[in-house]
């Protein structure tokens, strides 16, 4: 009995002992649902449900539960992975009240290839699939069900489409099937067909096709491999491989051919708008940028107030030329574009919603003021309604989402 | 005598004859362009040429048709051209002293054609920016014409490319659908120039390009290879690297060579070759051993024997 009650005390007192550290150690979040890095999951480890009110699996660590329960108002500037990020993807959903029409968010964690579950109006996470796939560089998604990732074996990379099931409740199993790997790709707007660019050879050979792989045909082919594809509603484009000082060309394809929309500008990076009327571009020789706006239909240029690479940006609506952009708030001495798309160089930005039309600039967000870090906007893009901006921080590849409904 | 004055005027006509025959064009009138080959919506000035005085003559203009200039001297014109392949007839008449003594008429067509190029060299995956030419490599050019004619566009393998490099009058390759060429840096790192003309077969529509082509020297860009994330190309490795886990991976990738399995790739810690590295040579596994702090310096290079230019080197500071 004695010895009894000493195992037990002794049982107790490492419980208040380890509960302790765990209190003195574990990281708090801040306003913008960032994590203070950290150790941050030692107590999210021992009591995965946010259990005594720490924060749920925060840092740099992979998420590793189900359930990412997190009350704390929703800041407009938000992190949405705490980890490095594939990339995510908006969808229309309908809010836990039924009041206001909240934005679902799914997004893949890079290290695991897990898909998690947000909404606009929640910070609570929901792992939808724990399937785990190590290492995924690039996610294209169709809708929250269907998307493709890719990967590197060896340097190969491998492109996988995966199948969730829409029907299933709680987590779920991934899958799906390889598809042949293309070299650059776009899809179009309304997200049903795959516009991409396979190096065969000497040359390339661009083919469009369906999402599922179905429907492959051949809609050009040309000596030169490095063709950056583009798609809008209204067409097929290529575009030349931009590197500064070098002119740079879209085409529109057409039977074959290629028909050119704009071109001759140095270092020439495009961004086709959903509807095909604007094409944003962005310039670049050494560490001098511009950005303009180009109206196809009237043929206008309108220079941009403010300077940055084109592919920061992302057009708000369907044929509206306004674009949301990450703006850094310097170029240090470089070879731009090409430091920035080899890793060489990184941005702070700071975040605008940009009408080169009128030559207005509403300033968005300031990270490094709102959100205590720098980021480096890339793959961004606005969901349907116009109301969410979301981006991977290349900084460190998390997933964020700026609320636009405060302009 | 009235006869013999008669004769004399008619014996005297062609003196004066002559005397109004006095040339003042040093050969056909021809009319030339600025530029040679317009684009859609260029200005364009048009000069009246072979003229010995043109202050002496007058010229009238007449763009499709109608009257747009005319004066004593006035031997050149500008006119802005329409979209492509939509013809604008200039035409011009040189008079002296009243007398039309020549006249000239051409046809513009507005045409273009763009030259998109790109290196025959390697790249890091995913990198979706341009290959660049080395001094010792190849690279790829692409003409992209636009030219039109009888409202209807000209396929492209029906037109006649002729591509120049520098000014060379040689043609580098001439052919009806020749709209690429394959060619080595001519003058190893110096910069180039490329032309191409593309014209009709009837060479009645044309257009011309040039690129300016500058090469570059290979680079190396090493990534990390971390086991979940795997190869983060979004952060190359800056000229410091601080080891704060166990152990990195590292993978270096050559930009802009021509093969990546041709040269020999050597990694070195403080100067010593790394012998332990992946099978290709381009990677390495740095593992702290013990404790304490350090900094050490590590080099990549690599070296084509066989292609004098492509050689590279880069190092960087690991510190823990």
């Amino acid at each position: 009995m004695r010895r009894t009650l000493i195992l037990s005390a002794i049982a107790l007192a490492l419980v208040l002992i380890v509960g302790f550290f765990a209190f003195i150690t574990v990281p708090s979040q801040n306003g913008s649902g960032e994590a203070d890095g950290g150790a941050g999951g030692l107590f999210g480890s021992l009591f995965p449900f946010n259990f005594g009110g720490g924060d749920a699996g925060g840092g740099d660590a992979p998420l590793s539960d189900e359930l990412l329960e997190d009350t704390r108002p929703v800041p407009p500037l938000r992190k949405v992975s705490d980890g490095p990020s594939a990339g995510g993807f908006f969808f229309e959903k309908e809010s836990d009240d039924g009041a206001e029409e909240a934005v679902g968010i799914r997004f893949v964690e890079r290290q695991t290839g897990h898909v998690y579950e947000t909404a606009t109006d929640t910070l609570t996470a929901r792992r939808i699939s724990n399937t785990t796939i190590p290492g995924i560089e690039e996610v294209v998604w169709q809708n929250k069900n269907n998307f493709i990732i890719r990967y590197l074996e060896g340097e190969a990379v491998r492109t996988f489409r995966v199948e969730l099931d829409a029907a299933a409740e709680g987590e779920q199993s991934v899958n799906g099937s390889f598809l042949d790997s293309w070299d650059r790709a776009a899809l179009d707007p309304a997200r049903e067909e795959v516009l991409a660019v396979f190096e065969a050879g000497s040359g390339s050979r661009v083919s469009l096709f369906n999402f599922d792989g179905s429907g492959l045909r051949s809609v050009f082919t040309s000596p030169l491999a490095s063709w950056v594809p583009l798609q809008s509603a209204n067409g097929a484009y290529l575009a030349s491989a931009p590197a500064s000082g070098v002119p740079g060309f879209l085409y529109r394809l057409s039977n074959q051919t290629l028909i050119k929309i704009v071109g001759g500008i140095s270092g020439f990076m495009p961004v086709v708008s959903p509807s095909g009327r604007y094409v944003l571009y962005s310039s670049a020789d050494g560490n001098t940028v511009g950005l303009s706006l180009y109206d196809t239909e009237s043929r206008e240029t309108f220079e941009s107030p403010l300077d940055t690479l084109a592919v920061k940006c992302a057009f708000v609506s369907t044929d509206a030329p306004t674009v949301a952009c990450g703006v850094p708030s310097e170029f240090p001495k470089g070879a731009y574009p090409n430091d920035w798309l080899l890793g060489r160089a990184a941005f702070s930005d700071d975040i605008w919603l940009i009408d080169p039309t009128s030559g207005l600039a509403n300033l968005l967000a300031l990270p490094e003021v709102d959100a205590d870090v720098a980021i480096d906007v890339a793959n961004p893009a606005v969901d349907a309604s116009g109301a969410y901006f979301g981006f991977i921080n290349k900084n460190d590849l998390s997933f964020w989402t700026l609320s636009l409904k405060q302009q | 005598m009235r006869a013999l004055l008669v004769l004399a005027v008619l014996l005297s006509a062609p003196l004066f004859a002559s005397a109004e025959l006095i040339p003042v064009l040093g050969g056909a009138l021809e009319l030339s362009t600025f530029p040679a080959a317009p684009r859609a919506r260029d200005t364009v000035t048009v000069r009246a040429e072979n003229v010995l005085s043109p202050g002496n003559t007058t010229f009238v203009w007449r763009v499709n048709g109608a009257v747009v200039e005319q004066g004593l001297g006035r031997s050149a014109i500008t006119v802005t051209v329409g979209t492509l392949g939509a013809p604008t007839t200039v035409s011009v008449s040189a008079t002296e002293n009243g007398i039309v003594r020549a006249q000239k008429t051409i046809t513009i067509t507005p045409a273009e054609v763009d030259i998109v190029w790109e290196g025959n060299t390697s790249v890091p995956p995913f990198y979706a920016g341009l290959p660049l030419t080395n001094p010792s490599s190849t690279l790829t050019l692409s003409a992209v014409p636009g030219i039109v004619k009888s409202s209807m566009r000209v396929p492209a393998n029906e037109l006649v490319y002729s591509w120049y490099v520098d000014d060379s009058r040689t043609a580098l390759a001439v052919g009806t659908g020749k709209s690429s060429v394959v060619m080595e840096t001519p003058q190893f790192a110096n910069p180039f120039t490329v032309r191409v003309i593309a014209e009709t077969r009837d060479g009645t529509v044309r257009a011309e390009a040039h690129a300016d082509i500058r090469p570059v020297q290979p680079e190396i860009v090493v990534y990390e290879e971390a086991p979940l994330l795997g190869l983060i190309f979004s952060r190359a490795l800056g000229n410091v690297f601080h080891l704060a886990e166990e152990e990195v991976t590292l993978r270096a990738f050559p930009l802009y060579v021509s093969r990546l399995d041709a040269p020999a790739y050597a990694w070195r810690l403080n100067g010593s070759p790394i012998v332990d590295t992946s099978d290709d040579g381009r990677g390495v596994t740095f593992r702290k051993s013990g404790r304490g702090g350090g900094a050490f310096s590590v080099e990549f290079s690599l070296e084509n024997a066989s292609l004098l230019f492509e050689r590279a080197r880069t190092t960087f500071l690991l510190t823990l």
